[in-house]
């Protein structure tokens, strides 16, 4: 294909997989938070942030990274349902752009309070060890730590699936997102199934952030394009759908990575071109209304 | 087992129910009756928590309920059957029936609900298990809601304008399910807008009038039957 | 409405107030990125401004009263800078300086031109190139090929012959692969290809299939700062850095620290400055001690060429004797002697660059210990990087490239 060998085209799809499951991790949380609240999370690529963050502050206690990435999504977790607990929650039913701008303030906020605590210098979090390199396979080059971000994240997914399908709780979460006055008529404390789904959806940016971490550095200002990144992501798969934020993110990481291959220079902006196509083809996204969660 | 008194309930600013009190007792079928926008879905909303009262005090059981979130009220075993139906679209009918029981945490047995509680009631759902709530048609919503508010076992179901535009032989059936319901040992708050279903429903049954947010008055089917001239002038209808 | 009338009133009232206290004395008036991503290095320029200015101050200012800086957040945005520059100017500010994009630096240098003020880069910047040397401003660092003329010589000469370039799609990132490419051609390189890359991209590993199929030698990576610690850090998680060196075309103490173990002795980077100089140069040990132990840490190239270019200022306004004569000090500044931490430079007559070398250093990978992350293994003095005035007046031979894809 224009004069491309096959290896390297399969190396992009790979590389164009492992980029797409960063932005799956970031959707998918933002999309369940839009569907359980309503609201767009402006802070998402800040706790996305906090998570890499977290897993350095664990890594470098621990000396494991996989205590850190467990012990970010956990921290970044309680982090959340604290911040919807104790901020989101008194705004609801208010003005609905009061928890709209309490996480554009908190997007704005969080990221100056990590520059006088952790300084300006990014903080480093080291490969794990044994992910480090990469094995050739055919004569594609194929790196192991993208290769278990791929694994890891389709896990993530599968397991995240399991939950909202087969447990009780899921089957709350996606019963809310329709209907939540409902469901509390029915006996359900919904205020407590917002806090954990906000919880659940800034858990998965922070473990977006943490596996992230050692390809880039922690530093402060990391969250904010991938806020606006993971926004596009969810408006391609359609608003409030998982289904469609997996997509979407599969979809932008190779439109990344092809780009990237022809015309590198326009790989950011090919992300704001994908958008623009789709929603013309199909204006409520990929999985639009009807295949909400 | 419910009383109401003097219970005052706002949208906002506009005053809706005005120093309503009423009671419902075990065992009977209350029914509220008055022309559209008078307060009986308010007075549903006021039960539940869903539009808590200003002023008045609730108590269910000799328990004071005012002012309760829904989830609490439906816990002390009050179902309420919203006026729209309110099935959960995306979720199968299943689901929304296992949603219903959840309220009963591990004490109940899934499929033996199923069996002994759904499906004597409403064979029809069985063959429906697996569909999406959303692509049911009217009347099969209706049974959907009624079952799921039935598996949550609660002692006083709330069911507001049940027969609300299905076709003439789903009312008849509906009616007969809301009979069964109180053979069965379940208390009826009942808002119907069908008055010669509604009063003639069982023996064991009486009726509330409203207007404007007002109770104007009460009485078994027999009584008001004899009043039927005042009763007419607040329904707007000929008995 | 009174309310707001006051209000007006109050911040008239601030505003007049800073305006009389800016044209007061010896000012020198910078905008840097405060916020942003090069943040942490130009915090490093206003430490390095502001430690110029104490020595100054302590040694009983200028013309007898203390001197000021001001520093101002450019957000690495130039309509902000140049906002700021007018601001500053509007109130009698002559001297400005600043920057850490060639691109507002060229804007900033357009400014002082047009208004006659003195402006200072101490960043990459290409003012004294062609019709961008207006007489008005300085370099105090370098001129972006400088360091692709230091980096070459290194690299043809250790490395290999055939390269590959990863370039940040924007104005330095230009002039850095038109340098490139003139000393190629000088030192008998073999160019394979170039990858542009917009600003602020985090993942890199979608370049790498493409740089791998055609089997350079050696990579070149032009972008700065968390574009660079990513680009690395990926290509070192490929086990790329064992093999394959990266020559960096501008690099910086804080992206070798954040960048980590990557950051091997495979890497390669230029910079103007680094804290290992201290044992070749008793200035720079000087510098060096004061400026770590007052903040904390070494300082960078940046906070280096910032100290220089406030030092020599305020040297220059008390050696003519004037803090408003904008001539009389550049006159001055072109025939002193500049007492550097690398010893003694000069602005050159001609065209007002700093004559300074470039150092060429190594990173020291899993072996870095603290800020102990970098040996220098090159300093190539100015006669070898520095174009002569005329070249510079025509902008040859640099100029002259055609850059792939452009």
């Amino acid at each position: 294909m224009f004069g491309i060998p096959v290896e390297v085209l399969i190396m992009q799809v790979i590389f164009g997989l492992a980029l797409g499951a960063i932005y799956v991790l970031l959707a998918s949380g933002l999309s369940i938070i839009f569907g359980l609240l309503d609201v767009i999370n402006f802070a998402h690529g800040t706790f996305y942030m906090l998570g890499a963050y977290a897993a350095f502050m664990a890594t470098s206690l621990s000396g494991s990274f996989w205590v850190g990435v467990a012990a970010s999504v956990v921290i970044v977790m309680l982090i959340g349902a604290m911040t919807e607990y104790f901020l989101l929650k008194p705004l609801y039913g208010e003005w609905p752009f009061y928890p709209l701008l309490l996480t554009f303030g908190f997007a704005v906020a969080v990221p100056d309070l990590m520059k006088a605590l952790f300084g300006l210098i990014g903080k480093v979090v080291e490969y794990p060890e044994g992910l480090v390199g990469a094995f050739i396979w055919g004569g594609v080059l194929v790196p192991k730590y993208r290769l278990f971000i791929i694994i890891f994240t389709a896990v993530v997914m599968i397991a995240l699936f399991l939950f909202l399908k087969r447990s009780d709780l899921g089957m709350i979460i996606r019963a809310a997102t329709r209907d939540s006055l409902m469901v509390n008529v029915l006996g359900v404390n919904t205020s407590r199934i917002w806090t954990t789904g906000f919880a659940l959806g800034v858990g998965l940016a922070a473990l977006g952030g943490a596996l992230h971490a050692p390809m880039v550095s922690a530093i402060p200002d990391m969250g904010v394009e991938m806020t606006v990144e993971s926004f596009v992501v969810v408006v391609i798969g359609g608003l409030g759908s998982v289904g469609g934020a997996i997509l979407g993110g599969l979809i932008i990481g190779q439109v990344v990575s092809f780009v990237s291959l022809f015309a590198g220079e326009y790989s950011q902006v090919a992300i704001f071109f994908a958008m623009a196509v789709i929603l013309m083809v199909r204006p409520r996204g990929l999985f639009g209304e009807a295949g909400r969660l | 087992m419910l009383v109401l008194e003097n219970i005052n309930t706002y949208y906002g600013y506009s005053h809706i129910l005005h120093d309503v009190s009423l009671e419902v007792k075990e065992g009977e079928i209350l029914v509220l009756l008055g022309r559209n926008g008078v307060g009986k879905s308010t007075t549903l909303k006021s039960i539940m928590g869903i539009q808590a009262p200003k002023t008045g005090k609730i108590t269910f059981e000799g328990s004071d309920i005012t002012g309760l979130p829904p989830f609490k009220v439906a816990r002390m075993g009050i179902s309420l059957i919203p006026e729209e139906r309110r099935v959960i679209p995306n979720l199968t009918v299943l689901e929304n029936l296992k949603l219903g029981m959840l309220i009963r945490g591990k004490e109940v047995n899934r499929e033996e609900t199923m069996e002994n509680v759904v499906f004597k009631y409403f064979p029809r759902l069985k063959e429906r298990l697996h569909q999406l709530g959303g692509s049911l048609s009217g009347g099969e919503q209706q049974m959907l809601t009624i079952a799921r508010a039935l598996v949550a076992n609660p002692r006083l179901m709330m069911i507001d304008e049940p027969t609300e535009g299905l076709m003439p032989l789903l009312v008849d059936e509906i009616g007969e399910i809301i009979k069964k319901l109180q053979a069965d040992g379940v208390t009826i708050l009942l808002v119907e807008q069908n008055y010669r279903l509604a009063l003639g429903l069982s023996e064991k049954q009486r009726a509330y009038i409203m207007e404007k947010g007002h109770i104007k008055m009460s009485g078994s089917p027999q009584e008001l039957q004899e009043r039927h001239e005042e009763v007419e002038h607040y329904l707007g209808v000929k008995l | 409405m009174k309310r707001i009338l006051i209000a007006i009133v109050a911040m008239g009232l601030v505003l007049g107030m800073s305006g009389a206290a800016l044209a007061d004395g010896a000012v020198f008036g910078t905008a840097v990125p405060l916020t942003g991503p090069y943040a942490a290095m130009a915090e490093d320029m206003k430490k390095g401004s502001l430690m110029a200015l104490e020595e100054i101050n302590a040694a009983g200012g200028v013309m007898g009263k203390p001197a000021k800086v001001i520093v101002r957040d450019s957000m690495l945005k130039g309509d902000v800078a140049l906002r700021h520059f007018k601001d500053m100017a509007g109130q009698g500010v002559k001297f400005i300086g600043g920057n850490l994009s060639g691109g507002i630096s060229l804007v900033a240098n357009e400014y002082a031109c047009k208004n006659h003020l003195l402006y200072i880069a101490y960043c990459h910047t290409s003012l004294p190139l062609g019709k961008e040397f207006c007489g008005w401003g300085f370099t105090a660092a370098v001129i972006p090929y400088q360091t692709t003329a230091a980096l070459a010589n290194f690299a043809f000469n250790k490395l290999g012959k055939k390269w590959v370039s990863i370039t940040a799609d924007y104005r330095w990132g230009h002039d850095i692969l038109g340098g490139w490419l003139v000393n190629s051609k000088k030192y008998g390189g073999e160019f394979l290809g170039n990858i542009y890359h917009p600003l602020g991209t985090r993942d890199f590993s979608t370049y790498i299939p493409k740089i791998l199929a055609l089997k350079p030698d050696f990579i070149v990576l032009s972008n700065y700062g968390t574009d660079q610690t990513s680009a690395i850090k990926q290509f070192a998680e490929l086990g790329l850095t064992k093999k394959l060196p990266v020559v960096i075309s501008k690099t910086h103490i804080v992206t070798i620290k954040e960048t980590g173990k990557a950051y091997n002795e495979n890497v390669y980077g230029s910079v103007t400055f680094y804290w290992g100089l201290q044992d070749k140069y008793p200035e720079a040990k000087k510098f060096v001690q004061k400026f770590w132990k007052k903040y904390g840490q070494p300082p960078s190239a940046d906070g280096e060429a910032a100290y220089v270019a406030t030092k020599s200022l305020f040297t220059a306004m008390n050696k003519t004797k004037t803090t408003t004569d904008v001539k009389k000090v550049i006159k001055e500044l072109v025939t002193m002697k500049l007492h550097t931490p690398k010893g003694i430079n000069r602005f050159r007559a001609c065209d007002h660059v700093r004559e300074q070398s470039v150092l060429v250093v190594q990173g020291k990978g899993a072996k870095a210990k603290g800020w102990d992350v970098a040996t220098v293994v090159a300093e190539v003095p100015y006669t070898e990087t520095l174009q002569s005035c005329e070249n510079n007046k025509k902008d040859i031979p640099y100029g002259a490239v055609k850059l792939p894809g452009k």
